[in-house]
């Protein structure tokens, strides 16, 4: 890519910081000395890839490394788009701006279900085929990973090669044996088989998924030697360490802050949550690890405001203390500190009083704090294994507002299993709660923002299962909390049916789904988790074209005895352990928290095998 | 380094003269006042906040810069809470400018000194224009200034453009090699599926540049560089905008 004709046309799109790079941390290596080049390619916006904590690992991971260089890349948006195929602009890497087609390995983030085609877009606009076995031994090999990669048959058309689980140690491993492989001659096919060999590496092309008489899967199995079965998710013990040199955005990113793991992994085995079953089991980072590397965050990005990220912060087992010793120690610059999401109970209750003194700064931001409930009854909320009650709520509320917050926002799930419309008006009753104790402190200023979204059963969790819940239901709780809900001082917003049935039909689908999204794309089909951007329609067709109704897909509870298109995917966990939880939940038991005792799901072994490889 | 323990010293303003150049053109306003207190934090700087449930840096930039101009005398003026010599200043700054900006001055000014917009006269800008003949660009310029009045409209707004024009002359001046410079090492086509370089290619083209000086009426309003070039209908044609000076009430910064 060459500036002069950057020059031309950026300044007639929106937002032209996004397409140039050059931002503070940014690593602009010697493409002649490098070995391996490497670009990391986010299926979304620049602000919010560069929002995601994984893209920073990777980037600090492969170019600490003095022979690999790493570049970035990021989804044009649709304005973008238009220009640079009206002016034959091919997708670069912000670093050097070299077309992607020049390096040799693309290594997309599948962060979400409703980001796919625009892998296949960013593919097409870097001028190669979107399938894998159209691209020859010229072009880069194209791998994938993150969550997406967990259940990577929907993309198994498209990806050379998927890295399974935490890719900290595993990208380095993949890009050795790519040069190996390529330094002894080898082809495309050649380098796979090397690839394949890596633990937790799949090659899709190396299985084969047959199917019965009725169109329903048999078998995913694999037909080389070298392919793994099953591949077993990548994890690393302890937590490597954290990037300090954060690269810093001058668009403003999604989350504008630094950011540090504080761990990984959760141990509350809520029964609907991916995250919470895919990265176990957990891993501490040590208070001294976290302080320290909040102190090196804020001296070499210079962010005012340094997040301790994890699934669910507030269980950080030194949580207090960390928090304590960064805004009572470091004042001069002073940092604030924000957590996300925090369990609504009595500790989050303990930290909110501790640090929400009025106008210090140094302390957890105060713009809105967000608690999750997820399910209005207490009922629902066993089922889902939210171990959170009615009083814990209203005694976080209480908290929140008395010291000086004056918006709570709460999440809650609607199409649990089990659920029925009595427990939906619980949401109306609690929310209605937290409002009047909001009145009791911050009179008419208390506020409420009640985000309700629809559970998608996601794989590798205990309610893989369950069906997407249907339609009619689906709208009839939604008026419920429509009537019940908004009045003055409530906010409330629900997610889209289209791109939740999407979503639902992406998350389960098998090998076959690939040329649906294939034709999606084609059809014009982009940005899909953006409801202004769903083409509805396009999909409709696409899914008629190959045969797949969308209603059935989504909405069909799966036999216990069924095979699932991940069961050749292993997080950890076993089927046996996720059956049994999905037992549970139908019949309301809790299961309670790792940290109380083993509940034997399988995960721990991940760390024992580890350690005798 | 700067000192860190709090003291009671009257607060200081520095003013820092800086460029804004290429690689940061395409950065807005606020992601460049953003940018500042991220520099200033790195430097660790003793940066005055204001009070209130979220305090901000007390930093003021004396003059928006449209997104893909460059500056060559940009103006900001931070409050530190103690003082420090201009160059204690520079020494924290060095290390910390992103590639893009750099530091041509820093002074001290005294603290109850009049804020910076509203001390502005007018601010210089050399345009380069590429694909239009210096013929057709001396006429149109000329067309302009015979005027008595020039309405346009910016931001739904319609004003007077022709007082804020102050001059507006061609240059003789080639534009400096920079503006042509490629990506270092980059001499590769790339494997586009067609390549538009040639068409761009600015030797095939007739090159012009353009001086213009804005001035800022006693209402405030301050002539802009694309709003000119719009009424010129030359935007098409502009490679490079380079705000070269702002002058101030009493005297050039």
């Amino acid at each position: 890519m060459n500036q002069f004709l950057l020059d031309r046309w950026l300044p007639t799109v929106g937002k032209p910081a996004r397409y140039t790079g050059h931002e503070w941390n940014a690593v602009c290596k010697s493409w002649a000395d490098a070995s391996v080049r490497m670009v990391l390619a986010y299926p979304d916006t620049y602000e919010v890839g560069m929002s995601n904590l994984g893209v920073q690992i990777l980037y600090d991971v492969v170019n600490r490394h003095s022979d690999a260089l790493c570049e970035r890349t990021f989804a044009p948006w649709p304005d973008m788009e238009a220009t640079m195929r009206a002016r034959g602009i091919p997708l670069y890497a912000l670093e050097s701006l070299r077309p992607l087609s020049e390096f040799d390995v693309i290594g997309f983030s599948l962060p979400y279900e409703l980001n796919l085609t625009n892998v296949l877009n960013m593919l097409d606009l870097a001028g190669l085929p979107v399938r894998a076995t159209e691209r020859d031994d010229g072009a880069p090999l194209v791998i994938a990973g993150g969550s997406g990669a967990c259940h990577p048959e929907p993309m198994a058309d498209f990806i050379d090669a998927f890295v399974v689980g935490e890719a900290d140690e595993a990208i380095v491993e993949v890009l050795a044996a790519f040069h190996k492989a390529r330094e002894s001659g080898a082809d495309k096919e050649g380098i796979l088989r090397q690839l394949a060999c890596v633990p937790g590496v799949y090659v899709p092309r190396f299985y084969e998924a047959t199917y019965t008489d009725q169109g329903d899967l048999k078998a995913i199995l694999p037909i080389v030697a070298e392919a793994q079965m099953p591949v077993v998710k990548r994890v690393v013990d302890p937590l490597p360490r954290a990037p300090t040199c954060l690269i810093v955005p001058y668009v403003q990113a999604v989350h504008d802050r630094g950011v540090v793991e504080i761990m990984r992994g959760c141990t509350q085995g809520c029964r609907f949550c991916q995250a919470g079953m895919i990265y176990r089991p957990l891993r501490e980072r040590s208070r001294q690890d976290v302080v320290q590397t909040v102190r090196e965050i804020a001296r070499s990005t210079g962010y005012p405001e340094i997040g301790l990220v994890s699934l669910s912060s507030a269980d950080h087992s030194q949580i207090r203390d960390i928090i304590k010793e960064i805004v009572t120690t470091d004042r001069r610059p002073s940092i604030s500190v924000t957590l996300p999401s925090l369990r609504p109970d009595a500790f989050s209750v303990k930290l909110a009083q501790l640090f929400g003194s009025r106008g210090v700064r140094g302390g957890i931001r105060r713009s809105g704090l967000t608690f999750a409930p997820e399910a209005g009854s207490q009922r629902l909320r066993d089922v889902i294994n939210k171990k959170v009650t009615e009083e814990d709520v209203l005694r976080a509320a209480e908290a929140a507002y008395a010291n000086q917050w004056q918006r709570i926002k709460l999440y809650f799930m609607i199409g649990l299993p089990t659920e029925t419309d009595e427990d939906v008006a619980a949401i109306v009753n609690l929310v209605h709660e937290v409002l009047q104790i909001g009145y009791k402190y911050a009179r008419k200023k208390a506020q409420v923002s009640v985000t309700v979204s629809t559970l998608v059963p996601k794989p590798h969790t205990p309610f893989q299962w369950h069906p997407l819940i249907d339609d009619e239901t689906l709208r009839r709780r939604q008026q419920i909390l429509k009537k019940g809900l908004p009045r003055r001082n409530i906010r409330f917003s629900y997610h889209d049916a289209q791109s939740t049935l999407l979503e639902a039909i992406v998350a389960r689908g098998d090998r076959r789904l690939g040329t649906a999204i294939e034709r999606a794309w084609q059809a014009g089909a982009r940005f899909d988790a953006w409801n202004e951007h769903l083409k509805w329609d396009a999909w409709l067709e696409a899914f008629a074209a190959v045969g797949i109704d969308p209603e059935t897909e989504a909405r069909r509870e799966r036999a216990k005895t069924e095979v699932l298109p991940w069961d050749h995917i292993s997080c950890g966990i076993s089927k046996a352990y996720l059956w049994r939880e999905f037992e549970r939940a139908t019949q309301g038991q809790t299961t309670p928290d790792c940290r109380e005792g083993c509940t034997n799901c399988g995960a721990i072994e991940l760390l024992e095998c580890r350690g005798g490889r | 380094m700067p000192r860190r323990a709090v003291s009671e010293h009257t607060p200081c303003r520095m003013r820092i003269t800086f460029r804004k150049k290429d690689p940061l053109k395409y950065i807005s306003h606020l992601d460049l006042l953003r940018a500042w207190e991220r520099i200033l934090r790195r430097a660790g700087l003793p940066m005055a906040y204001s009070r209130g449930f979220s305090p901000h840096p007390r930093i003021t930039i004396a003059m928006p810069l449209p997104v893909g101009c460059t500056g060559q005398a940009e103006v900001i003026d931070v409050i530190l809470d103690e003082p420090l010599s201009a160059d204690e200043v520079i020494a924290s700054l060095e290390p910390t400018l992103p590639r893009g900006i750099s530091i041509v001055a820093v002074e001290q000014v005294p603290h109850k000194s009049p804020a910076l917009p509203s001390m502005i006269r007018q601010a210089t800008y050399l345009i380069t224009l590429v694909g239009v003949s210096k013929k057709e660009v001396e006429q149109r310029v000329a067309d302009l200034m015979h005027r008595d009045t020039l309405q346009v409209e910016f931001r739904r707004k319609t004003f007077d453009l022709r007082p804020l024009i102050g001059s507006l002359a061609l240059k003789r001046t080639l534009p400096r090699a920079e503006h042509w410079a490629h990506t270092p090492g980059e001499t590769d086509v790339p494997r586009a599926p067609h390549d538009p370089r040639e068409a761009y290619d600015p030797c095939r083209y007739d090159t012009t540049t353009l001086e213009a000086a804005l001035l800022r009426d006693k209402k405030g309003r301050i002539g802009r560089p694309d709003v000119l070039l719009k009424a010129l209908g030359l935007s098409e044609y502009a490679r490079r905008i380079d705000r070269v000076s702002i002058t101030f009430e009493s005297r050039q910064v």
